[in-house]
């Protein structure tokens, strides 16, 4: 059975108090949604927090979604302005949040393009773990872009809105983590196995 | 006016001449850059850009492999494995909705790191409100207690005056008894 739209789920909570449909859209989005705060802010408690505060303001900020726009998305943008909160109390200003990771993104360009060794052998539950500790390794704005878009199937011009940020930004972010992530994991193995 | 028609038709014909029909393009992997390949990952796979980017592709071995390690790197993201989060969490948003549908105030939900306060904090705050009073205790202003103060003061002073009384008395006494001893001396 297809999935419902999440965006009608809330609709049917927000106008008629539709319980059952809130809890479908908790089905649908609850784990995804720690998922993604968990690999943004590595820290199991912060993350928990930052789930709970996330859902109390969605459903305390519910009227202000327009029923035009993406369920997912809007929430995703709660959740991003959420975590540039925490980085806030970390003692971190938002430009450093975007400054430093796109520096770092050239940093990585320039590691990723050098070096020349590529993990080998790995099984693939090994080439998971190393790619899992590879995206932890990424600058925060580059992850978050890699993590929307690889792990939680958001297209760029939806993640270009969750963050703000012009679309060519968006994709140069995840180009940097593209040629990053193949270099830590081998691309061509996986592919392989997944055909064989 | 026959130039002008010709001045115009070497133009067309030289824009002709610059204009690379899609399928035709010489270098196919220069055109599909990297990061121009990203946009079509958000395409669907009837869109007409999209089958032209891989019919190009097609053409490159090296594009063609390009395309598939970005969706493999893709997919592999969205094997990852899930972690779960505490189930307590659930249902105090689900509390939280409840009460919001019902048009009440939602109830205060503690957050799920300071529900479990670890003992070390309790010390710190303990530690804080310790030297808190100490320095209460220091510098309070000596008016507030004066009069116990000088209570205290005199007793002292009293104790101080009766110890100096026996040690007098002492003196005396063993003054008399040297005197005694010299007396029977001389006795």
């Amino acid at each position: 059975m297809e999935p419902i739209d999440p965006g009608v789920l809330f609709l049917r909570y927000r106008e008629g108090g539709d319980m059952s449909a809130f809890q479908t859209l908790m089905d649908q989005l609850h784990v995804p949604l720690y998922n993604y705060l968990l690999r943004l802010l590595r820290h199991r408690d912060d993350a928990e927090d930052a789930l709970q505060e996330v859902w109390l303001k969605t459903i305390r900020q519910r009227d202000r979604y327009n029923e035009q726009g993406q369920f997912t998305s809007w929430m995703y943008r709660i959740a991003h302005n959420h975590c540039l909160d925490i980085f806030r109390r970390r003692g971190r200003r938002i430009e450093e949040y975007e400054q430093k990771s796109d520096e770092e993104g050239e940093i990585l360009d320039r590691i990723a393009a050098s070096d020349p060794s590529p993990r080998e052998n790995l099984s693939e539950k090994e080439q998971m773990a190393v790619l899992e500790e590879a995206v932890a390794q990424l600058p925060e704005a580059i992850r978050e872009v890699y993590i929307l878009r690889a792990i939680h199937d958001i297209p760029f011009k939806e993640i270009a809105e969750i963050q703000s940020a012009p679309l060519g930004t968006v994709l140069s972010r995840m180009h940097q983590a593209v040629r990053f992530l193949k270099k830590s994991i081998q691309i061509t193995s996986l592919s392989e196995e997944k055909s064989a | 006016m026959e130039d002008g028609h010709r001045i115009m038709k070497e133009k067309h014909d030289s824009r002709k001449d610059n204009i690379t029909p899609l399928f035709q393009d010489a270098v196919p992997q220069e055109a599909a850059g990297e990061e121009s390949m990203l946009r079509f990952l958000d395409e669907s796979d009837e869109s007409i850009s999209k089958r032209a980017f891989l019919n190009q592709c097609t053409l490159s071995e090296e594009a063609l492999e390009q395309w598939q390690s970005l969706n493999t790197l893709i997919d592999a993201g969205k094997t990852l494995p899930n972690r779960q989060p505490d189930p307590a969490i659930r249902s105090r948003v689900l509390d939280a909705a409840f009460a919001a549908a019902q048009g009440c105030r939602p109830p205060r939900v503690s957050s799920k790191r300071y529900s479990t306060f670890p003992g070390w904090r309790w010390a710190w705050a303990a530690l804080f409100l310790a030297l808190l009073y100490s320095g209460y205790q220091e510098f309070q202003p000596a008016d507030l207690n004066q009069s116990s103060s000088l209570t205290v003061a005199k007793d002292s002073l009293d104790y101080e005056l009766l110890s100096l009384e026996a040690e007098l008395e002492q003196i005396q006494t063993d003054l008399g008894l040297e005197l005694n001893i010299s007396l029977d001396g001389s006795a």
